[in-house]
């Protein structure tokens, strides 16, 4: 218990400090926050033009396509405000040797080096996201109560802990093949995976999307949840597979140092 | 008990062989070829509580990578070591709470904020108490006089300043063994006998254990008595500092000036090798068991009006240690 | 490639050819990253074909026609993966950052007191990413054609390979010459990495990747048709899905080339503008 209260308050203190340096950065905030919205205002449009086509895609009408886009819109960028950053300089810092000072603390590194840095302009977009979801609940007529809203919360963390695991395992793969700016991209890639039903792809395909590469846990659980689309065994497996990434972090970090080579002095 | 014990210590990098040009390339996509460097070969020493021992080495010796290991940063390929009873590669917490690495090339301070705000959260990273912390920012700050600079941007700060904070981030939770890596690289004179010193004195009133590497003698002279000599990953000396200019150096300097100044440079060759000269003062570079013989020449020949015997520059030994290692 | 190396020595092309070099040699030394970064490259396109058969499927089970923008299923599919070769032509990326990254930190003074062409070394720089990038992509992109084989309802003739492969070079120019000017804002307005996402992202709307032109509301693809970015992608697609009348392929085609002369002559405008500006202010 002492422990997790000191590195809550070491998380606060490090998002103060973000906070702190990234008001010295303005301008690059309002930028950050106008390109995302855009980038949701883009998905829409697209939505439009599907549905122009068709009534239904996969089972899913247009306003439930609309809070999974919306639910999957708020868990990316929670998971951009958190962790997305740290994870991309993680490439470099292990490519470049820059792990050093983070390795000496007495502290655990893994914590340190995936929670240093926040970005603020994610987390007022993810607000955004929440927005859209409930003009779309509205306009389908779906109610959410207070136990349902906590439900749905406590798996939009699990959602963003998963992406964490993810891109943190992609990360730490430079430790064995040098450098992986490439696979940080895959992050967007397999993002794509996540936007739509998980009907619409084969069988196959689907299995592996609710397992190995499990995008689909990621969006269509919680958002399932809010529009009654989900047996409630899928909670269940959601958090346990959640629980299962993180620990895989946690061994492959271990097995990742040892390769460690500090390089540059 | 040593505090720092280091035996057969081995770190062995494996880095891919390139072949040159647009060829090499393609060829490397498909096979590739490792060579091995060994960066640190079978070094053992040993070091006691409260000692300030220098790494002397030239470029690529292995200084760096020991001090890694040391610190647990890097694994060993072989060998142990072992400091205040841990073994650095675990990374144990209780380790890393009592130790510290300062590295001259590297920073470990937010860039775009105070440094003060560094210093903070290292403080609660160590779990040091409020008074403490306090104590140790006022003590240190005083001494190295960065007091007023605790709230300017760290990338607005010059080299040495940046330093000396580098130095009190990583001495607030009072480490018992501090690894310096090249400290003082990069600053000028003032800054450089500035935190020469404030090493010096930190080292004898704290009694903390201290490694230093440095590419100035001035800074090995002034603080280390004691004195590891590595070259490609050997050790090749372990000892005081002076014993290195008597191991390594066969000859001494004797400097002899004249009453009348008529002795020509010829008269003085067949005694040693002259390496100054001019019609009253000259000095000449003897092997170490001739002195006395020479002395005795020189004083019995000429008539010497001053005579002077004193070692080889510490410099030119050194070079010389590094160079005898490339053969 | 020595040889060439060799007699080439002495003409002016020579030291472009080892920017391009050098700058391949980089990329290969990372082997990994490119294997990953080819066979990855496709998953949006699994996305993309699945999605639309759910949306065809809706279709049909609505009783609706099977034809999207004249388009059956196959050929959307096929359309989404020429769509790959037409942007592995026409997308650069990194040179709108590089560019302003160069002026905004006063990086081009170093290429200035060089005897190049600061814009001809970009274009040199961006080629051999792309030579990097073709030489992965002729292991990865014939398979997926043949896998794809039976979607490809329309063989071109000799002519429509003809246009295609020009359709190819302007793609190249026009999405070369419109990141160099995007990137060459910089000379003008301080930070500008936020906004090249923005036009990124317009960029690939515009050209037709997300969505085939054809199908966006009327008043959109009247405008987007003669607008540069089709070049980028939709028109390559369609030129050899033979979506294009024969009637109309010069006159595409020529539209296409007036894009690049006016992309031309306006980023060379804007070099001149701009590097007045630059030593101006003192880089
Ligand atoms: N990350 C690495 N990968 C591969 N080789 C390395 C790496 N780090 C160091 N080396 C090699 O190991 C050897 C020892 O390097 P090290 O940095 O320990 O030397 P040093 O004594 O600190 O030198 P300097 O005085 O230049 O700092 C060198 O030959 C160097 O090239
Ligand atoms: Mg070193």
């Amino acid at each position: 218990m002492k422990t997790l209260l000191k590195y809550l308050h070491l998380t606060g203190l490090m998002m103060r400090n973000c906070f702190v340096r990234e008001l010295q950065f303005k301008a690059n905030f309002v930028v950050r926050f106008f390109t995302e919205l855009m980038w949701l205002v883009m998905q829409f449009i697209y939505i439009q033009v599907m549905y122009g086509q068709t009534g239904q895609i996969a089972g899913w009408n247009k306003w439930e396509m609309i809070v999974l886009m919306g639910t999957n819109y708020v868990i990316a960028q929670l998971f951009e405000a958190l962790f997305y950053d740290n994870c991309v300089r993680l490439t470099d810092q292990i490519r470049q040797g820059d792990l050093d000072f983070n390795l000496i603390k007495p502290i655990n590194t893994q914590f340190l080096v995936s929670l240093r840095y926040t970005d603020y302009a994610s987390i007022v977009n993810s607000s955004v996201g929440l927005a859209v979801i409930l003009f779309a609940l509205g306009k389908l007529g779906i109610g959410v109560s207070l136990g349902g809203a906590l439900l749905f919360g406590a798996l939009v963390l699990n959602s963003v802990l998963i992406y964490y695991s993810i891109l943190f395992i992609l990360s730490v793969w430079t430790f064995w093949i040098g450098r992986s700016n490439n696979l940080m991209e895959l992050y967007w890639q397999f993002g794509q995976f996540s936007r739509y039903p998980g009907d619409i792809y084969p069988w196959l395909l689907r299995k592996l999307l609710w397992t190995l590469i499990p995008m689909l846990v990621v969006s269509n659980v919680p958002a399932g949840l809010l529009i009654h689309k989900l047996q409630n065994g899928w909670i269940f497996y959601g958090f346990a597979l959640g629980a299962g990434f993180l620990a895989f972090t946690v061994w492959i970090w271990q097995k990742g140092l040892q390769r460690y080579r500090s390089a540059s002095s | 008990m040593p505090i720092i014990e280091v035996e057969h210590l081995t770190k062995i990098y494996r880095t891919q062989k390139r072949l040159p040009g647009l060829g090499g390339a393609v060829q490397g996509l498909f096979n590739r070829e490792y060579t091995e460097v060994r960066a640190v070969d079978d070094v053992s020493f040993t070091i006691e509580e409260g000692e300030l021992v220098g790494f002397l080495g030239p470029n690529g010796a292995g200084k760096t990578t020991t001090l890694k290991m040391l610190s647990g940063i890097l694994y060993p390929t072989s060998g142990k070591a072992r400091v205040m009873g841990f073994t650095p590669s675990e990374r144990k917490n209780d380790y890393r709470r009592q130790f510290a690495l300062v590295m001259g090339q590297k920073n470990q301070l937010w860039w775009d904020l105070p440094a003060q705000e560094s210093l903070y959260l290292n403080k609660e990273i160590y779990g040091v108490e409020d008074e403490a912390y306090q104590k140790v920012l006022d003590e240190m700050t005083e001494l190295l006089q960065v007091k007023k600079l605790l709230g300017i941007m760290v990338r607005e700060l010059s080299l040495g300043e940046r330093m000396k904070f580098e130095l009190i981030a990583s001495l607030l939770h009072r480490p018992r063994v501090l690894l310096l890596d090249e400290p003082t690289i990069g600053l000028d004179v003032v800054a450089q006998k500035n935190i020469r010193e404030f090493i010096k004195e930190y080292n004898q009133k704290t009694k903390t254990t201290i490694i230093l590497t440095s590419h100035y003698m001035n800074d090995i002279q002034a603080l280390c008595d004691r004195v590891v000599v590595i070259n490609h990953g050997h050790k090749i000396f372990d000892g005081r500092l002076d014993d290195v200019v008597e191991k390594f150096s066969q000859s001494k300097l004797i400097t002899v000036s004249f009453k009348n100044g008529n002795i020509s440079k010829d008269q003085l060759a067949p005694l040693g090798n002259v390496l100054e000269y001019t019609q009253v003062k000259a000095v000449l570079k003897v092997p170490r068991d001739q002195v006395k013989k020479t002395s005795n020449d020189l004083l019995t020949n000429f008539e010497v009006d001053d005579i002077n015997i004193e070692e080889v520059p510490i410099e030119e030994v050194i070079e010389m240690v590094f160079k005898e290692g490339d053969q | 490639m020595i040889a060439a190396t060799k007699t080439s020595a002495n003409s002016a092309f020579h030291k472009y050819w080892v920017i391009l070099s050098t700058r391949t040699q980089e990329d290969m030394a990372y082997r990994a990253n490119y294997v990953f970064g080819a066979i990855f490259r496709f998953l949006p396109l699994v996305t993309m074909i699945f999605l639309w058969w759910a949306v065809y499927n809706g279709r049909k089970e609505s009783g609706a026609s099977p034809l999207i923008g004249g388009m059956t299923y196959e050929d959307m599919v096929v359309y989404n993966t020429l769509m790959y070769v037409a942007r592995g032509f026409s997308s650069v990326p990194g040179t709108m950052s590089d560019i302003s990254k160069d002026i905004k930190d006063g990086l081009l003074n170093r290429y200035l007191i060089k005897p190049i062409n600061y814009l001809w070394y970009q274009v040199m720089y961006r080629l051999a990413h792309k030579l990097v990038f073709w030489y992965i992509a002729l292991l990865t992109f014939p398979p997926i054609f043949l896998l794809m084989r039976n979607y490809f309802s329309h063989w071109p003739t000799l002519w429509e390979w003809a246009v295609f492969v020009v359709s190819l070079f302007i793609a190249f120019s026009i999405g070369m010459l419109f990141c160099s000017m995007v990137g060459m804002l910089a000379f003008w307005f301080l930070e500008i990495s936020g906004f090249l996402f923005v036009v990124m992202m317009l960029e690939f709307f515009m050209s037709g990747q997300l969505i085939p032109l054809n199908i966006l509301p009327v008043y959109l693809h009247r405008f987007l048709f003669y607008a540069p970015f089709g070049y980028e992608g939709y028109w390559p697609c369609m030129i050899l899905m033979g979506k294009v009348p024969q009637d109309q392929l010069v006159p595409v085609l020529l539209v296409g080339f007036l894009w690049v002369a006016v992309f031309y002559g306006l980023s060379r405008w804007m070099w001149n503008m701009g590097l007045k500006r630059y030593s101006a202010v003192g880089g």
